[in-house]
C-alpha cells in the first residue's frame, strides 16, 4: 500500500551545531512537500530570522509576515538576501537567551512544488520563552521561479555566524495526491 | 498498519470555474484537509474564496474570525453569517496563491463544526477560524470566488485523516 504522507529525510543537529541544513536531490514524484523543524540557535542576544534557500538560490524570494510578540500584532513585506539565503521568517530563530531547552517550531508547506508556475508556500512558526516576549508568525512566501524545487535549505538568517544548536531537528515529508 | 492520510479526490481545472465542489465525502475519517494552489481570474486584484458546507448558500449557518497581514498592516475581522477559505491572488503573470483548510471531527452529528484556514498571496497572509453552526455531518464542501473565477490550472486536493 502506497503511503500518502511519506518521510523523505530527517536531520538532527549534532554537537557543535551547524550553519545550515539543506535537503538535496528531492524526489519529484510527490504532489506537495512539508518541512517540519524544531530549532534553537546560538544567537545571543537577539531574535534571529530563519533563512530559506531553494535550488541553491535566494534572489527571487519574497515574503509577507504576520507576527505577534506577546503584546502587538504587526505585518510587513520582506525581501533581501544574506549569504545565499532569503529571509523566510522574522523572529522565530529561537535565540539562545530564551528559556533553556526550548526550541522553536516551524511548518513550511510547498504545494505543487514540481509545477511550472511560481511557487507559493506557507510558514507557520512559533518560539517559546518563559518571559513576556515570544513570537508567533504566519508567512506567505513566494518563490518567483518556474523551476521545480529540487533542494531546500535553512540557516540562521544574517546571524553573523550564528548556527543551529545541537538537538535541532529537521524533517522533510512528501505528500502524494494521486489516487 | 493503517494508512492515516489518504487522498480522497483531486481536481485540477482545465478551464476557469466559478466553484469547486467535493461531494459525497466519505464519512470514515476523523478529519479533513484541503490543499489549494492557484489564482482567481479577477485581473490583478485579490479575490475572496467562500466556503459552503452541505450545499448551503452564503449567509446561512457560517461565522468566522480572521487575522491578516496586508499592505503593511495587521488586522482582524468577524462575520456572523458565512465561512471563508480566505483570500487569493488575481491572475497576473505567473502569480500563485496557496491555501490549507483543516476541518475537524467533520462526521460527528452532535457538535458544530470548526475549521482552520490559511491562505497566502503575493501581498497578503491570512488565517481564519470558521464555525459551521450545524450538528449535521459534513458530506460536501464547496469553494467559490467572490468576483472572478478560479483560473485554469488551479488545483484542489481533499485528504482524509484517520486517527488510528
Amino acid at each position: 500500500m502506497a503511503y500518502t504522507y511519506s518521510k523523505i529525510a530527517t536531520y538532527t543537529v549534532g554537537s557543535g551545531g551547524i550553519a545550515n541544513v539543506v535537503f538535496l536531490n528531492i524526489p519529484q514524484n510527490y504532489s506537495d512537500l512539508v518541512v517540519k523543524f524544531s530549532a534553537r540557535t546560538t544567537e545571543n542576544p537577539g531574535a534571529s530570522a530563519i533563512g530559506l534557500q531553494l535550488n541553491g538560490t535566494s534572489t527571487t524570494l519574497t515574503d509577507i509576515t504576520l507576527r505577534a510578540d506577546g503584546s502587538t500584532a504587526t505585518s510587513n513585506a520582506q525581501t533581501g538576501t544574506s549569504g545565499g539565503f532569503g529571509r523566510m521568517t522574522s523572529r522565530t530563530g529561537q535565540a539562545d537567551d530564551t528559556t533553556s531547552s526550548t526550541f522553536s517550531n516551524h511548518e513550511v508547506y510547498f504545494p505543487n512544488y514540481t509545477s511550472a508556475n511560481y511557487k507559493s508556500y506557507s510558514v507557520d512558526a512559533v518560539t517559546e520563552n518563559n518571559a513576556t516576549q515570544a513570537f508567533s508568525e504566519f508567512h506567505a512566501g513566494l518563490w518567483s521561479s518556474t523551476a521545480a524545487i529540487t533542494s531546500i535549505g535553512f540557516n540562521v538568517y544574517a546571524g553573523g555566524g550564528a548556527t543551529f544548536k545541537q538537538y535541532s531537528t529537521f524533517h522533510l515529508y512528501g505528500i502524494k495526491a494521486e489516487l | 498498519m493503517a494508512k492515516t492520510y489518504t487522498p480522497i479526490a483531486t481536481q485540477k481545472l482545465t478551464a476557469s470555474a466559478a466553484s469547486v465542489t467535493f461531494s459525497s465525502i466519505n464519512q470514515n475519517y476523523t478529519d479533513l484537509r484541503l490543499i489549494f494552489s492557484g489564482t482567481s481570474t479577477r485581473d490583478s486584484t485579490n479575490d475572496i474564496v467562500y466556503l459552503s458546507i452541505n450545499g448551503e448558500t452564503l449567509g446561512t449557518n457560517g461565522r468566522y474570525v480572521n487575522l491578516y497581514g496586508y499592505s503593511g498592516s495587521a488586522g482582524s475581522g468577524f462575520s456572523g453569517s458565512y465561512n471563508v477559505l480566505g483570500i487569493i491572488d488575481g491572475a497576473t503573470g505567473w502569480q500563485q496563491s496557496s491555501g490549507i483548510l483543516d476541518v475537524f471531527n467533520y462526521s460527528n452529528s452532535t457538535t458544530f463544526k470548526t475549521s482552520l484556514a490559511r491562505t497566502n498571496g503575493s501581498d497578503f497572509v491570512h488565517a481564519c477560524v470558521n464555525t459551521w453552526t450545524q450538528t449535521t455531518a459534513i458530506n460536501s464542501i464547496r469553494l467559490w470566488t467572490n468576483i472572478g473565477l478560479f483560473a485554469a490550472g488551479s488545483t484542489f486536493t481533499l485528504y482524509g485523516i484517520l486517527k488510528a
